[in-house]
């Protein structure tokens, strides 16, 4: 796909104003034009792909993009999205490595590369604008963080929803057919699960509030078996 | 004598004592690999947390295999606790199913991840993981699904038990019996 390209000047754009680059005076943003090239890439186009080799770090003018990985089924896994006013590939460009993931446009979008070499010298340079980029660095590293735990807690919902049809499976339902046949205390189910105690219980009362399950004392009653055994995520 | 209940009971010692803990073995060593490389290489990320999510299923499906499946089943030789209750025998089997079924899988994706030309050269600490796996775990997984399956389709004494658990005299011999 041919790339169309655009000149913008940074003293001029309202975007930096929303960027990494707002610390910078007048005569810094003309300076910073002079070291970056813009283009459009069109709807689906690859700003940068997985393993590519980083020549400059990428700001977002207009547009949105989606930076992605292929997991180990060849799944895409979509690790977060850039708005306009993002930098994009500063994580590979500043600890020298290849891209670990793919930048992909998801809309046509108008994206400047400024020059390596010239980042890092102004990094080197100006401590506001090193602070900057590394309260963004901190900025993603939270959001990555923050993903990695609701995944985590994903998978102990997935666990507990599956310790319960075990539980059902193997005692059966009592006569109102839909309460677990055992009691257990939350320690017991903790220990199936695989979790601690206290997320244990904090789960049980989350099944609760949605409506999979309803507590009583030791009791569990099930109260919507089909979004139980949706939520265990059970393979065919 | 139940010929499947003999059947059952021996896959079930097997399981017990000799096939889990042999695998439990293996993947302890294959969680250490990484230790074991002289040369360090970032690809070998992958293979490690592979085996770290094989680990988890798989102790997962021991838990519930030791404390509720086997227990359950071993419940069915016994005729006077079916009177009280007789677990789900094809619900069991599909939620452990699932979980073998998730080992397959990492299993298979274990073995494509190190036919990588980056990762041939480092996989050989890996590769007993896998073959152990094969022989020994899927092998008797097999089996042991099979005579289940039997066991709840076409066993003439389980339906015995169940029906003389439930109150019922029968006369005829099945040949299932002998």
């Amino acid at each position: 796909m041919k790339k169309e390209y655009f000149q913008v000047g940074c003293d001029t754009c309202n975007v930096r104003m929303h960027s990494v680059f707002h610390v910078l005076d007048e005569d810094q943003s003309k300076a910073l034009s002079a070291q970056k090239s813009c283009a459009v890439y069109k709807k689906g186009q690859y700003i940068f792909n997985e393993g590519g080799i980083p020549s400059g770090l990428f700001c977002v003018n207009s547009g949105k993009i989606k930076l992605s990985v292929t997991g180990y089924d060849g799944k895409e896994q979509i690790l977060r999205l850039a708005k306009s006013g993002d930098i994009l590939g500063y994580r590979a460009l500043i600890s020298n490595e290849r891209y670990h993931s793919a930048a992909i446009a998801l809309e046509d979008t108008s994206i400047c590369i400024i020059d390596k070499n010239y980042f890092f010298s102004q990094l080197e340079q100006n401590p506001k604008l090193m602070l900057e980029v590394a309260r963004k660095m901190s900025s993603d590293l939270k959001k990555a963080e923050e993903h990695i735990v609701s995944l985590s807690q994903k998978n102990v919902r997935e666990r507990l929803a599956e310790a319960l049809l075990f539980l059902k499976a193997t005692y059966g339902l009592q006569n109102d057919k839909s309460t677990i046949n055992v009691k257990l205390s939350r320690e017991e189910i903790a220990d199936y699960v695989g979790t601690s105690t206290e997320s244990c219980i904090r789960l049980l009362s989350e099944f609760n509030h949605d409506g999979i399950i309803e507590l009583n004392g030791k009791s569990i009653q099930i109260k919507n078996l089909p979004l139980l055994i949706k939520t265990a995520n059970i393979e065919d | 004598m139940c010929k499947t209940n003999d059947q059952l009971k021996s896959q079930l010692t097997a399981f017990e004592n000799v096939i889990y803990p042999a695998l439990i073995q293996v993947l302890d060593i294959a969680s250490s690999c990484d230790k074991l490389e002289t040369t360090t290489h970032e690809g070998m990320q992958v293979p490690k947390e592979m085996v770290a999510s094989i680990r988890a299923v798989f102790h997962s499906l021991v838990t519930y295999e030791k404390k509720l499946v086997f227990p359950a089943i071993a419940q069915l030789f016994e005729k006077a606790s079916i009177a009280t209750h007789t677990p789900n025998l094809a619900d069991l089997l599909q939620l452990t199913k699932s979980k073998e079924h998730k080992i397959h899988s990492l299993v298979r994706t274990l073995e494509t991840v190190l036919q990588t030309d980056a990762l041939r050269m480092h996989s050989s600490c890996y590769d007993m993981l896998i073959e152990k796996f094969d022989t020994h775990f899927f092998t008797a997984k097999d089996k042991w699904n099979t005579i289940l399956m039997h066991k709840i389709n076409n066993c003439a004494c389980f339906r015995k038990t169940l029906i003389q658990a439930s109150g019922f005299v029968l006369s005829n011999q099945s040949k299932d019996d002998k």
